[in-house]
């Protein structure tokens, strides 16, 4: 076949003439191999090892979903990259030039299409169960429980991959909360003893509130963080309501505005660069989103709060 | 026919279009162009005659009316879907320096009252000094679905007519006049939105709004990746979401662009786009200062005075959005302000000026760069 490097065998997979050049001159050192997983900007990612395909006379290769691939580069070009990936908080991963061709031949499993799209949103939204999470940290005899959260999680009404579709999935969510709360339909899983903390849609002018439920208090409203310019309003909203505020969504890149944050909780992802950051409050902060042990080690030793999913 | 006769013919032919539209309910689309609204000196016979100029040609191929009303108004109706009227809007707004409040758009019969009133107040029948129409009721939110099909619509729209750009100049006390630095780009997407979603008011759900823009956003790139474009790039400035950074369009967009061109761009970021994606708006940062373009936080409100920090974010520059507001700060805003504004004066800039005491303002605190109504304008009378 034109273009292509004739199989050695029956069984033997089929790579491109561009891939198998790229591979031999990996496995003969004179170029070397890098993958990378994950990252948040796939197009950022493609567009730098392009670059250093372009420049070290190796291949950007996409053979593996949610990975690329830059295989053949020379070292300088390697090395090049490997400072613009740093920059961006970046690591890639290098690959021994053993075994290399094994791992490019292994079996891709498919990844899952979404199977809850855009359509239909709204009506999803309206009829999914809303989780309840615990707030809690870890004392000298184990975790205390601080609070629960009434939870806008959108993961049970949309899996695709827009960020934008996920969170206006999120506020659909955050709506029908606010009007179940406005019937005084609280979640059955309620401990009337701990503090409640309410997710809000993102809207710059409070809609009507309703009263918080009995028992418990101080409970809260969480306003996700784009919200922040209009606190002031909210927080008179809130405190008529008799309600306090809490916050989603600060990241390390805004740490220093937590300091202007009114109200209490603040519910931050974790991130690679949490463990580096300098926060003004750290007892506010309640971290989302662990990714592992080694996360929740740190965050635990460090007397923080942690938001754990409760059982539907 | 005198003027004084064609004025008054013209009003009751839009009044009675308004009345008819009314009773049978059959659609048009209407372009109001509140020239009354423009200052004295923009509004002398030879302005209104190169506006008239402008118009004719555009609305000549078209099934579009124009109507002249005693006050000075001009009307422009047209049977759906009107797109034209779309270009119509964006050219006077740029002939007028992007004033919205002297464009507005109506649509019969659902605004026939309004329109009713309109000329009634163009003909001096109501006591009451005229004021602009009650705003058109806002729409119901559109659905996920509904904005993913806009954004087809959205592929074959014509982008340009919703850019708006502005000058941004020096002024120094002193000088005889602004001196242009290069031109700041935005696009108008509640036009936009409302072309492609009539009806639906985006402001209820935020966040399609945003995916709508970001799909906005990256058409523009991609229209700015042209090699005509690239070719002839000249100093300007952007604002963008930082999820629109990280895209394919600004990838090919930023190999293309020469790399002695990236400084010359900056990029801005409002506090809400920040807010709303920080982790986004940190990963565009560290990239954008990887490939050495220049950033801005940009439209900062006097609401937002309070979350600003010293440093910025990290951005270079700042862009304040200039409002009342601002001349009534206490004396914690004005030292809070002070403490926040870079020490290089050059990074800001005083967005917004529609009259001199915004000059005054920003000279007070040292700024002496400035865009708005009143650079263009004498940018124009000096031109």
């Amino acid at each position: 076949m034109p273009g292509r490097t004739p199989p050695p065998s029956d069984h033997a997979p089929t790579r491109s003439a561009a891939l198998a050049n790229a591979l031999a001159r990996c496995e003969a050192g004179q170029g070397q191999a890098l993958r990378l997983r994950g990252t948040p900007a796939p197009a950022v990612a493609a567009a730098l090892l392009q670059d250093a395909a372009e420049l070290g006379d190796g291949l950007l290769w996409r053979g593996r979903p949610g990975e690329l691939w830059l295989l053949g580069a020379a070292p300088a070009a390697m090395d090049r990259l490997d400072s613009k990936l740093s920059a961006l908080g970046w690591a890639g991963e290098a690959l021994p030039a053993q075994g290399l061709a094994a791992l490019i031949d292994a079996p891709v499993a498919t990844p899952a299409a979404p199977s809850m799209p855009a359509a239909g949103l709204e009506q999803r939204a309206a009829q999914a169960p809303a989780p309840l999470a615990a707030l809690w940290r870890m004392g000298a005899n184990g975790p205390d429980v601080l609070a629960q959260r009434w939870l806008a999680d959108p993961a049970g009404i949309f899996d695709g991959p827009e960020p934008e579709l996920r969170a206006h999935a999120a506020a659909l969510l955050a709506n029908r909360l606010l009007a179940q709360a406005a019937r005084g339909a609280w979640p059955a899983a309620r401990k009337p003893h701990l503090p409640l903390l309410l997710d809000m849609p993102p809207l710059a002018e409070p809609p009507a509130l309703p009263r918080p439920p009995d028992g418990g208090a101080p409970h809260a409203l969480v306003l996700p963080l784009e919200l922040a310019p209009v606190a002031g309003v909210w927080a008179q909203a809130a405190a008529a309501a008799g309600w306090g505020l809490a916050w989603q969504g600060l990241a390390p890149e805004l740490a220093p505005l937590l300091e202007r944050l009114p109200g209490g909780w603040v519910f931050t992802p974790w991130s690679a660069a949490w463990p580096g950051t300098a926060w003004s409050a750290p007892e506010r902060l309640v971290v989302t989103q662990l990714p592992g042990q080694a996360a929740l080690a740190h965050v635990v030793q460090s007397r923080l709060a942690v938001m754990s999913m409760l059982p539907t | 026919m005198n003027a004084s006769l064609t004025w008054q013919r013209d009003a009751l032919a839009v009044a009675t279009l308004a009345r008819e539209s009314a009773a049978s309910g059959m659609e048009r689309r209407v372009l109001l162009l509140r020239l009354s609204a423009l200052p004295d000196e923009l509004r002398r016979e030879h302005h209104l005659r190169l506006l008239r100029e402008a118009l004719h040609p555009l609305l000549r191929p078209t099934r579009a009316r124009l109507y002249e009303l005693p006050s000075g108004d001009m009307v422009a109706a047209a049977p759906p879907p009107g797109e034209h009227l779309d270009l119509v809007a964006a050219t006077m707004r740029r002939l007028l320096s992007d004033d919205t409040a002297v464009t507005e758009e109506l649509r019969l019969p659902e605004q026939a009252a309004a329109l009713l009133d309109l000329v009634a107040g163009a003909l001096g029948l109501s006591a009451a000094p005229m004021e602009l129409p009650p705003p058109a009721i806002r729409g119901r939110p559109p659905t996920a679905a509904e904005v993913l099909g806009a954004e087809a619509a959205l592929a074959r729209a014509d982008l340009e007519v919703h850019l708006r750009s502005q000058t941004v100049c020096t002024v120094a006390q002193g000088a005889d006049g602004p001196e242009p630095l290069w031109q700041d780009h935005s696009l108008a997407l509640g036009a936009l939105a409302e072309a492609l979603l009539p009806g639906c008011d985006l402001s209820a759900t935020p966040w399609l709004h945003r995916r709508l823009r970001s799909r906005a956003e990256r058409r523009l790139l991609a229209l700015w990746s042209r090699p005509e474009e690239v070719r002839g790039f000249n100093a300007r400035g952007l604002s963008l979401l930082p999820a629109s950074v990280l895209e394919e369009e600004f990838q090919r967009f930023d190999r293309l662009l020469p790399a002695r061109a990236r400084a010359q761009l900056t990029i801005g970021f409002a506090l809400a786009d920040i807010l709303a994606d920080p982790a986004g708006f940190g990963l565009a940062l560290r990239l954008l200062a990887l490939r050495g373009y220049a950033t801005a936080l940009d439209g900062l409100g006097v609401a937002e005075l309070p979350l600003l920090l010293p440093g910025l974010f990290g951005l270079d520059g700042l862009r304040l959005r200039f409002s009342r507001g601002w001349l009534e700060l206490d004396a914690a805003a004005k030292a809070h302000l002070e403490r926040c504004l870079p020490a290089e004066r050059g990074r800001v800039v005083l967005a917004g000026v529609e009259a001199p005491a915004a000059i005054g303002w920003g000279w007070e605190r040292g700024i002496t760069r400035f865009q708005g109504r009143l650079m263009e304008q004498r940018l124009s009378a000096g031109g």
